[in-house]
């Protein structure tokens, strides 16, 4: 058995975060939230880069993609998913986060469906026009199916 | 205390956070989201090079980091950072965010080292809950050698029957069995429910 040490060290972000004065808790989250919608432009238009990348990283003739563009796709659309909620763009980033799904499978497998990687470059430009609720849920759950039965195929 | 209470207070203002994240709009997000909590001093650090620097050369009161970075990822940063020889930053509270995490990086990721993990995108709800949690810590750190952290245990219900507890707050001995029935659902809610008190 390994020798464990345990302690209880001084935790300064603690005693600094309870100090007096500061801002209502209340107060902070419509400052941070104020300040999130000044970027919402900038962040709206680095989400439309991003899917410009992925576009050219994994549109092709259909062929199986090299591993490093998946990687780099994957890395993309993983960027996606830090931004587009906080732009307005929540079903976007959803949509890249289910294809990040999609290819982490492909990276882990060695496998390949051109058909599933089409469908969610084309809900990226549905969803980033569109803004009815059931659709929007209706894609992303067709998403979710596609990438269940792409795992089912590959045995993950 | 959460974050949607509206009674609590926090002061950031004297607080310095050092971001890691390789995503320029991710970390300008989380620039706006802390600025608008009340911190003032930032590191932002796009590899994790430029991370340790930082925390080689000043003390550093949270880290927030993206665990996946190109090159040396953020679950490295914080591995590194937890076997760190000399305090303060060694033990210096870290929340992770991520966006997806590749089954390849599920075990790192829990077994970095960090104290708490957020995923992407970062709302700012989410994201004050995680540093009241912070400001709330109160889990040892463990030095195991093959893990160097929090305590990633939450909850302490005692070591399982008939295993001996390695905690020196272990609890030992024999619970006896029940001498009396359980007590039945109206019994509880009796005990729960305000009653008028006379005077």
């Amino acid at each position: 058995m390994s020798t464990v040490r345990t302690t209880f060290p001084e935790n300064r972000f603690a005693k600094l975060a309870r100090q007096p004065g500061g801002l209502s808790l209340t107060e902070a989250l419509s400052r941070a939230q104020a300040n999130l919608d000044s970027i919402r432009d900038e962040s709206a238009a680095y989400v439309d880069a991003r899917l410009g990348e992925i576009d050219a990283a994994l549109g092709g003739d259909g062929s199986r993609v090299e591993d490093e563009a998946l990687r780099r796709a994957y890395g993309l659309a993983n960027d996606v998913v830090g931004v587009a909620g906080a732009c307005g763009l929540g079903p976007v980033g959803e949509a890249a986060y289910s294809l990040c799904g999609l290819l982490d499978l492909f990276l882990q497998g060695q496998g390949w469906d051109r058909r599933a990687v089409a469908v969610h470059l084309d809900a990226f430009h549905l969803l980033r026009r569109e803004d009815d609720p059931a659709m929007t849920a209706a894609v992303l759950a067709g998403l979710r199916t596609v990438v269940e039965h792409t795992a089912a195929r590959q045995g993950g | 205390m959460s974050a949607q209470s509206p009674g609590g207070r926090i002061n950031l203002r004297l607080t310095s956070v050092l971001m890691l994240d390789a995503n320029s709009q991710a970390l300008e997000i989380l620039v706006q989201v802390l600025t608008g909590f009340g911190v003032k001093a930032f590191h932002r650090c796009t590899t994790v090079v430029e991370a340790r620097e930082v925390v080689e050369r000043a003390p550093v009161d949270l880290i927030i980091a993206d665990g996946r970075l190109p090159g040396i990822d953020g679950y490295d940063f914080v591995r590194w950072l937890r076997r760190l020889e000399q305090a303060p930053n060694r033990h210096t509270p870290v929340i992770m965010v991520s966006g997806h995490t590749s089954a390849a990086d599920v075990a790192k990721a829990r077994d970095c080292g960090a104290n708490f993990f957020v995923a992407k995108p970062i709302t700012p709800g989410v994201l004050l809950e995680r540093i009241l949690w912070v400001a709330r810590e109160k889990r040892a750190f463990i030095d195991a050698g093959a893990y160097v952290g929090p305590d990633r245990r939450f909850k302490n219900e005692g070591p399982p029957a008939g295993v001996e507890g390695r905690r020196r707050t272990d609890l030992h001995g024999d619970l006896g069995a029940a001498v009396t029935p359980n007590m039945s659902q109206n019994d509880i809610d009796a005990l729960m429910s305000p009653r008028k008190a006379s005077l």
